[in-house]
């Protein structure tokens, strides 16, 4: 019991030190991103990069061109010049100046044009990893009265459909008669992998939900004078989709997005076929990467991060071909390289890449080792004449564990001998 | 025999067990009152939109409630036993010791079960009569961690009162904090503690051990 | 010393230290036979709860082997306990129960329970069946376990500084009872104390510890009357040189007290031979307390 109790402890003491530990380094150490804003200049043809790291002046960011074929800098501008490449975000400051072009690429716009045709759009892999509920909201995409109201129901697809009166808390029979007979006429596979919608009676129209069935089927779902709505998005046999996205933009191009078991990403077009078009140039896992897509009457300027690596691509708008491509590597601090010479890995129970909490071990690294055979010598001299099979499991320990074993194992030379 | 130590566990935390009760039971019947009066005031589908869609679980008000009463009931347990070495007098029954300090300690944690019970069924009740059972199951998996951290607690607890040295005190409790720690990292986040529940459960039933070992190392002498 | 009775308490070469640095005692080794109450005399300090908790199985010693009823103390069945009453420093009890409680509770392990026994000495307590023993006072809660102890019904009680903190009443009040409940019952005591007042009213045997060793193990009868104190008168300033069977002689004006195992004539022998100019050499009556000072030292 004793000798359980010991070992217990100590392996324990361990692990929390290998959460506590770096945590508090962390702490010690946190520094800012270091990201730049960048998005596609309409006038040039080309990502204009505000870095605020380097700054060049004080207070100024390090604002300069990237050549669309080399990737490497070229002309540097100042803010003001900056704000007249990017008419279409920095519409606002230039209108307040008066500097507001009347035409861009020869195309007359105005500021509703500019303002109808933007929209942007973001996911975060937090978004996704994390207990959902699957039990989805229904909206009336069809109101009476032309404006939205709170869902009166909620749809439910475990291995049927429900719909359920939230008044009551009760099934709403004759919903549920009618939504399981379209589920069935469209030939939907229980249980349902995934459905996205956007809940909110803040929004000009409605487009439902988008849904992936069990066997891999796209459909498109909506509730219009409390009747059901669906099709089924005709998807070629090679496309798998994982994550889909309802969008419900002002310029009404999209029914929304979606992602395939390859990273590939999809736009569903707002069209009676529901036509697919692959964003060429961007791969992205909605589980693992961040993405923004900032589009405009011009262009797409698609940013995907992936763990250290961010890639910008922009897409023309009509063809969704690409225009340019730039990769920024968020350089390794000072801070984390010195880290990887003192912990020999780490464990932690939250990620900002999902909403869960669960031990995970992770950042392992071989640098460590010195210091850990360091500790282990001065654990094998501690123990000297002590019990040889504790001892060398204390060394081993220690020698695996490094610090965040050595540091129990001397605080409890005292107490256990 | 048995019945003679439950009998005394029964004595020493009867107190404190009525009043942490109440105490739950009252929270419980707040948590409901709170949850009436949003509904007449903003309507049940906003209760259940913010649930669905923001991740309100309506229960916070009880996060910590489950872990004061586990560290409070050990406290109550164990404090009046190891006071005066009165420890030893425990020991020195006429029974096999680390039955015995099974014995409490299943004592101890079945009051902790009955509260929890009760509080978190007078709750999920009422919730099943709003709320789709979907939901309700939510509302039990986030609280479900809060009353594990009150077992932690009370384990914890009771081993630290039980063990017999200052030094091994302070090391056991300060690594009982942070394990508890963990167990409110994403208090607010509904079924946060889902892929870990069983990992929390095995990690109970181990952690019974530090009593044990407490009461292994009381009995070579480590004593202040 | 002790007659070749069955031993109840077996103490082969115990050693023990405080951690790793001031010995207690070393080599300690005694029996206690069935029937005998044993004391385990010394000042404060000197081992005597150390030794109740190894021989309880709450301390394990550096080295030496205890036994008690032929069992090691480590691997004590729940049954063998059941034939020793324990009384903890402080006439500690389950401070949170009443009277009848704690009686209700100890009655469930102990099947020679005495129920009689406990409220016999209760009812002299005037105290309520449903009083708390927290809120009585130290003399009463003395009685309380002795009353317990009773009740159990034990082969061997084995008690801890019962005297710490009693009033001369209850002081005596308690040895009469156990002695009178030992002697009735044939039972076997082994027992602590710093007081050494009234002990001789209760203890067969003692053991008196100092510092470091053990002074003297033996029947209390024979210390008394092998053991003695001498006074005699003496002019002017004498040496009394070292001699192992002159024990803590000193001297007060012209007064001079020494104790001596050796009697009178190897007093006299002793003082002759170291040329002391002595007179009205006399044993002077003694009772254990004076025997214990006078082998442990008045300091």
């Amino acid at each position: 019991m004793k000798k359980t109790y010991y070992i217990l402890f100590l392996l324990l003491s361990t692990a929390v030190l290998s959460w506590v530990l770096p945590w508090l380094y962390s702490l010690c150490f946190s520094e800012r991103d270091r990201e730049p804003f960048v998005s596609y200049s309409p006038i040039n043809d080309c990502f204009i990069v505000t870095d605020f790291t380097n700054d060049s002046k004080a207070g100024e960011p390090d604002i300069f061109e990237v050549d669309p074929v080399t990737q490497t800098p070229g002309r540097h501008y100042t803010m003001d010049e900056r704000d007249s490449l990017l008419p279409e975000i920095f519409v606002g400051q230039l209108s307040s100046k008066g500097q507001m072009p009347d035409s861009i690429k020869g195309i007359e716009v105005t500021m509703r044009d500019i303002r109808m045709n933007s929209w942007i759009f973001s996911s975060s892999p937090k978004d996704l990893n994390r207990s959902v509920p699957t039990v989805y909201p229904l909206m009336e995409s069809m109101p009476a009265r032309f404006k939205f109201e709170d869902p009166e129901v909620v749809l439910t697809m475990p291995g049927h459909v429900e719909i359920i009166n939230i008044e009551s808390n009760s099934l709403d029979e004759t919903k549920t008669g009618r939504f399981a007979k379209m589920f069935a006429d469209k030939g939907f596979s229980f249980p349902a992998k995934e459905a996205n919608g956007n809940i909110t009676t803040r929004k000009s129209y409605d487009n439902g939900y988008l849904i992936i069935d069990g066997d891999n089927k796209l459909y498109h779902l909506k509730m219009q004078a409390n009747r059901p709505s669906m099709a089924r998005i005709p998807l070629n046999d090679t496309i798998v989709p994982r994550h889909v996205f309802v969008m419900e933009n002002a310029d009404r191009l999209l029914y929304g997005l979606f992602t395939d078991e390859n990273d590939n990403l999809y736009a569903i077009n707002h069209d009676e076929t529901y036509s697919i078009t692959k964003l060429n140039g961007v791969k992205f896992n909605p589980e693992k990467d961040r993405i923004m897509i900032m589009k405009n009457l011009f262009s797409w300027c698609v940013k995907v991060k992936s763990g250290n690596e961010t890639k910008w691509v922009a897409l023309d708008p009509d063809d969704y071909s690409v225009l340019a491509v730039y990769d920024f590597s968020n350089p390794t601090s000072l801070s984390k390289e010195s880290r990887k010479w003192i912990f020999p890995f780490t464990i932690s129970f939250t990620d900002v890449d999902d909403k869960y909490v669960y031990p995970r071990v992770g950042d392992w690294s071989w640098k460590a080792v010195w210091l850990n055979i360091v500790l282990t010598l001065i654990v094998l001299f501690a123990a000297r004449g002590r019990n040889i099979r504790c001892t060398i499991g204390k060394a081993a320990l220690t020698l695996v564990c490094g610090l965040f074993a050595f540091i129990p194992v001397m605080l409890m030379k005292r107490v256990a001998n | 025999m048995y019945s003679s130590i439950i009998f005394k566990e029964w004595l020493k935390t009867r107190r404190v067990f009525f009043i942490a009760l109440a105490v739950a039971l009252l929270v419980a019947v707040y948590v409901i009152l709170r949850t009436n009066s949003l509904i007449n005031e903003h309507g049940i589908v906003s209760l259940w939109l913010s649930m669905l869609l923001k991740d309100v679980s309506y229960v916070d008000t009880l996060t910590y409630i489950p872990l004061a009463v586990g560290l409070a009931l050990g406290i109550a347990q164990m404090v009046p036993e190891v006071a005066q070495k009165r420890l030893k007098l425990t020991l020195h029954l006429p029974f096999p010791q680390l039955r015995l300090v099974a014995m409490m300690l299943a004592t101890g944690l079945l009051e902790l079960l009955v509260i929890y019970l009760l509080q978190a069924g007078v709750i999920l009740i009422y919730d099943a009569t709003i709320f789709h059972s979907e939901l309700v199951g939510r509302v039990f998996l986030t609280m479900l961690p809060w009353y594990l951290a009150g077992f932690i607690g009370y384990l914890f607890v009771t081993s630290v009162c039980l063990e017999g040295t200052w030094y091994m005190r302070i090391l056991l409790g300060l690594v009982g904090v942070a394990v508890l720690l963990v167990m409110f990292l994403q208090p607010t986040t509904m079924a946060a503690y889902n892929y870990m529940i069983v990992t929390i459960v095995v990690f109970i039933a181990l952690i019974t051990i530090f009593s044990f070992g407490s009461i292994a190392r009381f009995k070579e002498g480590h004593q202040d | 010393m002790l007659n070749n009775q069955e031993s109840v308490i077996s103490v082969r070469n115990l050693t023990q230290r405080y951690g790793k640095g001031r010995i207690i005692y070393s080599d300690l080794s005694f029996e206690v036979p069935k029937g005998r109450i044993l004391g385990l005399l010394g000042k404060n300090g000197t081992g005597k709860t150390t030794t109740i908790n190894i021989l309880m199985g709450y301390l394990r010693p550096q080295s030496g082997e205890c036994r008690i009823f032929g069992e090691s103390i480590t691997e004590m069945r729940p049954e063998t306990r059941a034939r020793i009453a324990l009384l903890i420093e402080g006439h500690v009890q389950y401070a949170f129960m009443t009277i009848e409680q704690i009686e209700k509770f100890y009655s469930k392990f102990y099947p020679k329970w005495k129920r009689e026994a406990y409220y016999e000495l209760m009812k002299k307590l005037k105290v309520s069946p449903n009083q708390r023993i927290s809120t009585m006072s130290c003399g009463q809660r003395s009685q309380v376990a002795l009353g317990l102890i009773l009740a159990q019904n034990a082969d061997l009680l084995v008690l801890d500084d019962f005297s710490l903190g009693l009033d001369p009443g209850y002081r005596r009040l308690f040895i009469d009872y156990l002695r009178e409940f030992a002697k009735a019952e044939d039972k076997t005591v082994f027992m602590t104390s710093h007081i050494i007042q009234d002990l001789e009213r209760l203890i067969d045997d003692c053991i008196i510890l100092d510092y470091g060793k053990i002074l003297t193990q033996m029947p209390v009868d024979r210390l008394l009357a092998d053991f003695g104190m001498y006074r005699f008168h003496t002019d002017g300033d004498i040496a009394l040189p070292e001699d192992a069977k002159i024990i803590n002689p000193g001297k007060i004006r012209n007064e001079v007290e020494l104790y001596s195992f050796d009697g009178i004539d190897y007093v006299r022998h002793y003082l002759d031979s170291n040329g002391v100019m002595y007179s009205d050499l006399e044993r002077a009556p003694m009772s254990l307390e004076d025997a214990f000072i006078g082998l442990t030292g008045k300091y």
